[in-house]
């Protein structure tokens, strides 16, 4: 793959936990790369596996979903439906032919800009490392 | 208001935040770009969007371009969400179109080096809030009146406190009590500790209170069977038990319990049975209301139908007010909020048999102490075991406590209460030998320290061990010998073990009636431990007291009058707004096969049935009022019959596909 | 003790047969009818009961009872119960006198004869009272429908917010520039460990937008008038330089500002600052450089020669002993035997212990203070003490070693004239 692949990731943070620890990164000003792009959602639960298919589907080069760490969930366990989920979700990939790794589901506290920075730095990396998703054509940005 | 269904007209604000943004986005590229989009009628930016002429700006697009649908991109929607919504309200649109592009901390201050990345990652993020403006649809928010009642189960200290403050702010407030006087633990205490106050000195004026207080309605004798409804609106079901006492008639006289052929053979349980009452009975002299129960599982006329030619007690009774074919009755209560103060129970020490409990009765529990010191008890005050004042005297901590195969909590009281057991001993015997096994004394309260430095200066041992070091306690020659490792074995004539405050064991019922969750320590699990401590995850049940987890009588009074004020407020609010960023039944969607009913954390969802040309149509119905917008519905459901308002599967993944560049 | 025009009535419960199987009730009324003002004296089998209340009620409208006197049970069970009948008859409920001779006579007595007596002796005191009871109108007062609360950390952020919340408009006052407090400062909470700021700031936020409540950060209250109700604070907003109502809080400011506030340790000059009489200083401290630690010893004699250490000097021992300002200034103001202001050529010091003070301490130091005002610059000076431990000579007055004992306001003209003041 060239170096100046740019992965574009496709990024679900719950409102109360996660999107705020985005927040703080800003604050901060933790340096994380632009390829994401956030979508709030009021809870990680609150993911359709359908919204994570389809974006790998249409050419998104990973999909992170995050939530508030297991206990802290704002609607009491959200989170740990959403981690149900990830389950099939991964299983769906297979079946499709996309790499697991292209998805993935990260607990990120209100506290930890820090933490999603590199959340979101170790994830871009890796999806440099995976290459262009293969349904990147399908894609009509960029 | 103007709102053009398929056509809307969306204006896209673009904020400079002074340099926070421009420094880094090109705001005025992503300006262009927005004009680019379909729908969008108009696309500025401006220094400050939030400042007042910044707001202006939007009001007057909204009044002279017909602008229907709003986005601003700026900070984080967690800032100023709030600040936009009242400004659309101001321009007469609905407060619902408008969304927020986070172009700030997600892009300018995170990316400050790569000004063309996030310049491009801006435009991204307005196109996608774009997309989502073009599918929002107005909303209307409910609002519920509040029924200006309150309940309070548990009539202890804490349900006391609770029940007068909440009624102090003029709210008619239920106190609903399952014995039949209130008082709670509190009653049985002899002195509290640091200050070595009379325990009833200072409770029965309370409980006086509660009885008189004109906005307070004392349901003794009484259990919560049911709850329906949602905050502003319970429905309780309440059943009073039979007393077979008519209390309107009864004087509290005594009479009856004279005159009851069961007089002094019946284990009296708030003697912690080291006392024994009649058939009939009030639990103690002071009982508020102060009137006769009729113990049915003794009373000989109850359990047979015949007590001798005419039962004794209705023949003493001059006031009439026994009738032994009195029925219980169950009343319906409509209240607005609900506080919870059920208390606590007592670790049982037989399930540490190496304590000895239960083997001799020279091994007694705090509680037990508690009846044995006090002037109301059954000894009347005189510390005496089998008629004889014991001499020697031990104290065994953290029975039950901080055990890591069980309790693995603190009971936070053990520590003073024992202190003070050891200085009513060395007040009221003299010339007795005291010892303390602790393993670690938590004198953390307010005089609690110096409390203690008072009473280890009176001449009481503390001995330290470890608590899995082990011990035993076992009878010998009419004594108790206390074996405790790494110490001399000491001959004791009397052991009180200061066991663990635990959750009420017959607790499950009620959790569930109510839908509030009980923690790993089984207490009820407050919202936030720190931020909501007497909040429940269900709207408008409040926790207080020993419920919600082991407290001493000044922390359980003040989280009384915390969860007071916070069940007053939705009352004296009036009103609950609710959100309409609730879940909605797409009716024509769904087909009842109720896959998100079991996933929703509130139990907000219910399967329907009715009758549709002709038909039986299954349906889901949501209640708004219990719902709190987590979406995990929405998520579940295969077919998009249920969706969340303002974050509907639609308006979602119209994001996903405008950044995806896919229509 | 017969006021005209009273009329009370008496009513005593026979409470079943609790009261009356121990106290005649029969007699007690008897007797009770005897009683200056009473208009009608009964007895009754329940005087809570329906009845009871109605018996009372009847003969207040139709006898024109105006006080009203029942022996019963404790007060604690049934005042209410017993005011509350009065007034239902249009009587102020203040004219109700009530005597307990259940719990503490009849449930406490067995003997019949005592205990009646005693509950005569009961009813005859109530009757004295309440002949001179007077109507009492409970007074209301309006409460102002607001609230203060001081200090804006944890506890004032939550207490505001559940005042506001519940529909009262809220003052918050906070003498730093931000809502927030200690745990603010704090990084994780126990024993949860969940970030402090992260589950703070939203309540901060509620309260800046909260509709009730009035944010005064940077303020302080400095005064409070009034009770409860009617409260009124003062309460002094300090100057932020800055116009908050224009500041977007975007930090720009911070860039650009010159001044950074950074502990600034003091470097250690190049070369030995000015100091008056070299030589002699220089002097003193080859003199003293054998001592293990000169620093006092020089100080010493340059205390006596100037009569206080000048700073300048002070200054210059730092950098020749190498020895810190600080450390310098710290024994210099700690030991009593230098000074570090000038002293007058005659310090003078009074006692103000207790043993002078009753003596008239204060006034011999007035004196000195008033006589040594318009004496020669660096002549006199003045210093007061806590007892010099010579209180039998009292009041006790030292110029430089010399003591004057038992003095007096004209005793401190003539020193003072024989040193050369006026």
């Amino acid at each position: 793959m060239s170096d100046d692949f740019e992965p574009l990731i496709v990024t679900f943070c719950c409102n109360w936990c996660s999107y705020a620890g985005a927040d703080l990164a800003g604050t901060s000003r933790v340096q994380y790369p632009p390829n994401i792009r956030i979508i709030r959602v009021m809870c990680s639960g609150m993911v359709h596996p359908n919204l994570v298919i389809d974006a790998l589907m249409k050419g998104a080069d990973g999909v992170l979903i995050c939530g508030c760490h297991p206990g802290d969930c704002h609607y009491l366990e959200g989170n740990l439906t959403a981690e149900k989920r990830a389950e099939a979700i991964r299983l769906m990939l297979e079946d499709l032919g996309i790499e697991t790794e292209r998805f993935r589901l990260e607990w990120v506290s209100a506290s930890e800009g820090q933490r999603f920075g590199k959340v979101v730095k170790d994830m871009v990396e890796q999806i440099k490392t995976l290459g262009p998703s293969p349904y990147r054509t399908q894609r009509m940005t960029q | 208001m103007k709102l053009n269904g398929e056509s809307p007209k969306i204006g896209v604000y673009i904020c400079e935040c002074g340099i926070n943004i421009s420094a880094t986005v090109n705001v005025e590229k992503v300006v262009e770009y927005a004009r680019t989009l379909p729908n969008v009628t108009v696309s500025r930016y401006y220094k400050y969007m939030c400042s007042d002429p910044g707001q202006a700006l939007i009001k007057k697009d909204i009044k002279e371009l017909g602008v229907d649908r709003v986005v601003v991109a700026s900070c984080s929607p967690r800032m100023h969400e709030p600040t936009f919504r009242a400004v659309l309200e101001d321009a007469g649109l609905n407060p619902y179109c408008f969304e927020m592009a986070n172009i700030r901390e997600h892009c300018s201050w995170a990316h400050a080096h790569e000004k063309e990345k996030a310049t491009e990652k801006a435009k991204d993020l307005v196109r996608m809030a774009v997309a989502k403006a073009k599918l929002l649809r107005p909303l209307e928010k409910k609002e519920v009146p509040v029924i200006r009642t309150a309940l309070v189960i548990g009539g202890g200290i804490s349900g006391i406190q609770a029940a007068l403050e909440v009624a102090n702010k003029g709210i008619k407030t239920y106190l609903v009590e399952r014995s039949p006087s209130i008082g709670g633990r509190m009653a049985q205490l002899d002195k509290t500790f640091p200050t070595l106050d009379c325990s009833a000195c200072i409770l029965t004026p309370k409980m006086v209170d509660v009885a008189r207080h004109p906005d307070i309605e004392l349901l003794t004798y009484s259990i919560v069977e049911k709850v329906d409804g949602y905050i502003g609106n319970f429905k309780v079901t309440v059943r009073k038990k039979a007393r077979y006492v008519d209390i309107d008639k009864c004087v509290g006289c005594g009479r009856c319990a004279e005159a009851c052929r069961l007089k002094g053979r019946v284990d009296d349980e708030f003697n912690e049975n080291l006392g024994k009452r009649s058939a009939i009975y009030v639990p103690f002299p002071q009982a508020v209301p102060l009137k006769y129960t009729i113990d049915p599982n003794k009373c000989i006329y109850l359990k047979t139908g015949k007590c001798g030619e005419f039962p004794p007690c209705k023949k003493a009774c001059e006031a009439n007010a026994i009738n032994h074919e009195q029925k219980d009755e169950v009343v319906e209560l409509d209240v607005g909020t609900i506080i919870v103060a059920t208390g606590y129970d007592l670790f049982d020490p037989t399930e540490k048999p190496e304590y000895g409990y239960g083997k001799s009765n020279r091994v007694i529990t705090g509680l037990e102490f508690e009846r044995l010191v006090s002037s109301s008890g059954p000894t009347g005050g005189h510390i005496e075991i089998d008629g004889k004042e014991p001499k020697k005297v031990v104290f065994i901590q953290c029975v039950g406590s901080r055990d890591r195969k069980g309790n693995e909590y603190c009971s936070r009281v053990c520590c003073m209460y024992t202190a003070k057991h050891a200085h009513l001993v060395r007040e009221k015997v003299r010339g007795a030998e005291l010892t303390v096994y602790y393993t670690d004394v938590r004198a953390f309260g307010k005089g609690f320290e110096e409390f203690y430095n008072r009473v280890k200066d009176e001449g009481i041992s503390y001995m330290r061990r470890e608590l899995d070091d082990p011990i035993e306690v076992v009878e010998k020659d009419g004594k108790v010998v206390v074996k405790a490792d790494g110490h001399p074995d000491i001959e004791a004539d009397l052991v009180v073990l200061a066991t663990a405050i635990i959750q009420r064991k017959d607790i499950g019922g009620l959790a569930k009636v109510l839908r509030i969750s009980q923690g790993a320590d089984r207490f009820f699990l407050e919202v936030h431990p720190k931020l909501r401590p007497m909040d429940t995850a269900t709207r408008g049940i409040f926790l207080a007291g020993c419920c919600q987890g082991p407290k001493d009588i000044p922390d359980t009074v003040a989280q009384a009058s915390g969860a007071a004020a916070r069940a007053a407020i939705p009352i004296l609010h009036g009103k609950i707004d609710l959100d309409p960023q609730t879940s909605e039944v797409i009716d024509k969607n769904c087909d009842g096969c109720a896959y998100c009913i079991d996933p929703c954390p509130y139990k907000a969802l219910t399967l329907i049935e009715y009758m549709r040309d002709g038909a039986i149509k299954k349906t889901v119905e949501a209640n708004e009022a219990l719902c709190q917008g987590c979406g995990v519905c929405q998520a579940t459901c295969p077919k998009q019959g249920i969706i969340v308002r303002g974050f509907t599967l639609e308006q979602i993944s119209a994001m996903v596909q405008a950044l995806l560049g896919v229509t | 003790m017969s006021d005209e025009g009273v009329k009370v009535g008496v009513y005593v419960c026979e409470c079943g047969i609790n009261i009356s199987a121990t106290v005649d009730v029969e007699k007690v009324v008897e007797y009770v009818k005897s009683l200056p003002n009473v208009k009608i004296a009964r007895h009754y089998k329940y005087m809570c009961s329906d009845p009871g209340q109605q018996l009372i009620k009847n003969d207040i409208k139709e006898l024109n009872i105006d006080k009203v006197v029942v022996a019963s049970c404790s007060p604690r069970m049934h005042e209410n119960t017993f005011r509350n009948a009065v007034e239902e008859a249009g009587l102020n409920p203040y004219c109700f006198e009530m005597t307990n001779i259940r719990e503490q006579c009849s449930w406490v007595h067995k003997d019949r004869e005592k205990a009646t007596a005693k509950a005569i002796d009961f009813v005859s005191a109530a009757v004295a009272r309440a002949s001179l009871l007077e109507p009492l109108e409970k007074r209301k007062i309006n409460v102002t429908p607001t609230a203060l609360v001081i200090g804006a950390g944890i506890a004032g952020i939550q207490a505001a917010l559940d005042i506001a919340d519940s529909g009262y408009k809220t003052y918050l006052v906070e003498r730093t520039p931000s809502v927030g407090g200690r745990m603010a400062q704090l990084d994780k909470t126990f024993p949860t460990l969940d970030c402090s700021a992260c589950i703070l700031t939203p309540k901060m936020v509620d309260v800046a937008r909260h509709s009730n409540i009035e944010l005064l950060t940077y303020s302080e209250v400095t005064d409070i008038d009034g009770y409860v109700g009617n409260f009124k604070v003062k309460v002094k907003m300090k100057a932020r330089s800055i116009d908050v109502s224009k500041c977007t809080g975007c930090a720009v400011c911070i860039e650009n500002c010159p001044v950074t506030l950074q502990p600034q340790i003091p470097k250690k000059p190049e070369k030995a600052p000015a100091v008056r009489d070299k030589g002699y200083i220089d002097e003193l401290i080859a003199k003293h450089s054998h001592h293990p630690a000169p620093l006092v010893q020089i100080m010493l004699d340059v205390n006596k020669k100037y009569r206080y250490l000048p700073r300048d000097v002070l200054e210059y021992l730092s950098f020749k002993l190498d020895i810190p300002f600080s450390t310098i200034y710290r024994a210099a103001t700690f030991y009593k035997a230098f000074n570090i202001e000038l002293r007058g050529k005659y310090h003078i010091r009074v006692c103000m212990g207790t043993g002078c003070h009753v003596r008239g301490a204060r006034n011999i130091a007035d004196m000195v203070r008033d006589k040594i005002a318009g004496a020669k610059e660096g002549l006199f000076s003045l210093e007061t003490v806590n007892c010099l431990g010579t209180c039998a000579l009292g009041p006790i007055m030292i110029v430089n070693e010399e003591v004057h004992g038992n003095m007096s306001v004209d005793k401190v003209d003539d020193i003072l004239s024989s040193l050369g003041g006026e």
